[in-house]
């Protein structure tokens, strides 16, 4: 596991959140500065806490605008065990797709195009890779 | 100003849910937190210490998004968006003591939960977030 100096650490006692189907709720910044909350799949590569979307979401049109964005998972089990991860988000085209479909497998146990997801195929959308550069990771629990 | 809620996600404004309150701070930084809550009919009603991310966000900027998700299915969730009309001291150890009740309860949070040593320093308030827009998914 790596994680750059510029990155706050996800701690051990917290990643399990991540290998287990846990729904995330990750908050960007409406042009007005309002916040915007979505529930989505998250999973962690190289100590980075990560999601997907769709250019042109507004996730990702708030991201290109202010890419300060935070992430919090609950434990289902136990709702005073969580985290929060909070920092600059990196989205890159690249990966996108491989990630969503590897996010269906671990939440949905099926693929995505063509299985969780029947209303769009690959061709009508561009998934993005969110990793987030923490600047501040909370828990508790 | 009032708004609607969905019968089908009712549930999960008022049952004891622990919820993700986001905030945004002065120079345009989301925090979220877990967080309890409870809904008065006009109200979502959160506690805080004043000496809070949440607090210092709310003071600097009123809008904030509130997210109840149903551990069990996930899938069903509810998303507030509101204003936060009020932060004050008034009936905030109250509310504490309330919401004590649901989420655990029991009836006094200092005592029951946290030592009642720390009673005498409490100076906590009670944010009262007047929904814009009530949402439920799933």
């Amino acid at each position: 596991m790596t994680n750059t100096i510029n990155s706050v650490a996800i701690p051990d006692s917290h990643r399990d959140l991540f290998e287990k189907p846990v729904y995330a709720v990750v908050t960007t910044v409406m042009p007005d500065g309002q916040p915007q909350s979505t529930v989505v799949w998250a999973d962690m590569k190289d100590g980075y806490a990560r999601f997907n979307t769709a250019r042109g979401r507004q996730k990702d049109r708030n991201l290109k605008r202010n890419a300060k964005v935070t992430m919090v998972l609950i434990d289902p089990e136990n709702a005073y065990r969580w985290i929060e991860i909070r920092g600059t988000a990196q989205v890159t085209e690249e990966g996108g797709r491989d990630q969503i479909e590897a996010l269906s497998w671990k939440y949905k146990g099926q693929k995505y195009y063509g299985g969780f997801n029947t209303r769009t195929t690959p061709e009508q959308e561009t998934r993005v890779v969110v990793t987030i550069h923490a600047s501040r990771v909370r828990t508790m629990g | 100003m009032t708004v609607t809620i969905p019968d089908s996600h009712k549930d999960l404004l008022e049952r004891a849910v622990v919820v993700t309150l986001s905030t945004v701070s002065a120079d345009g930084k989301p925090s979220a937190v877990p967080v309890w809550r409870r809904w008065d009919g006009e109200f979502l009603l959160i506690t805080s210490d004043p000496d809070t991310h949440k607090h210092r966000n709310i003071l600097a900027n009123p809008h904030v998004a509130v997210v109840a998700l149903d551990h069990k299915n996930p899938y069903r969730y509810l998303i507030v968006k509101g204003i936060v009309e009020t932060v004050t001291h008034d009936g905030a150890l109250e509310e504490l003591n309330r919401h004590a009740l649901m989420y655990v309860g029991k009836p006094n949070y200092f005592g029951d939960v946290e030592p009642i040593e720390k009673l005498a320093e409490y100076n906590g308030v009670v944010f009262k977030i007047r929904p814009t827009q009530i949402a439920g998914f799933g």
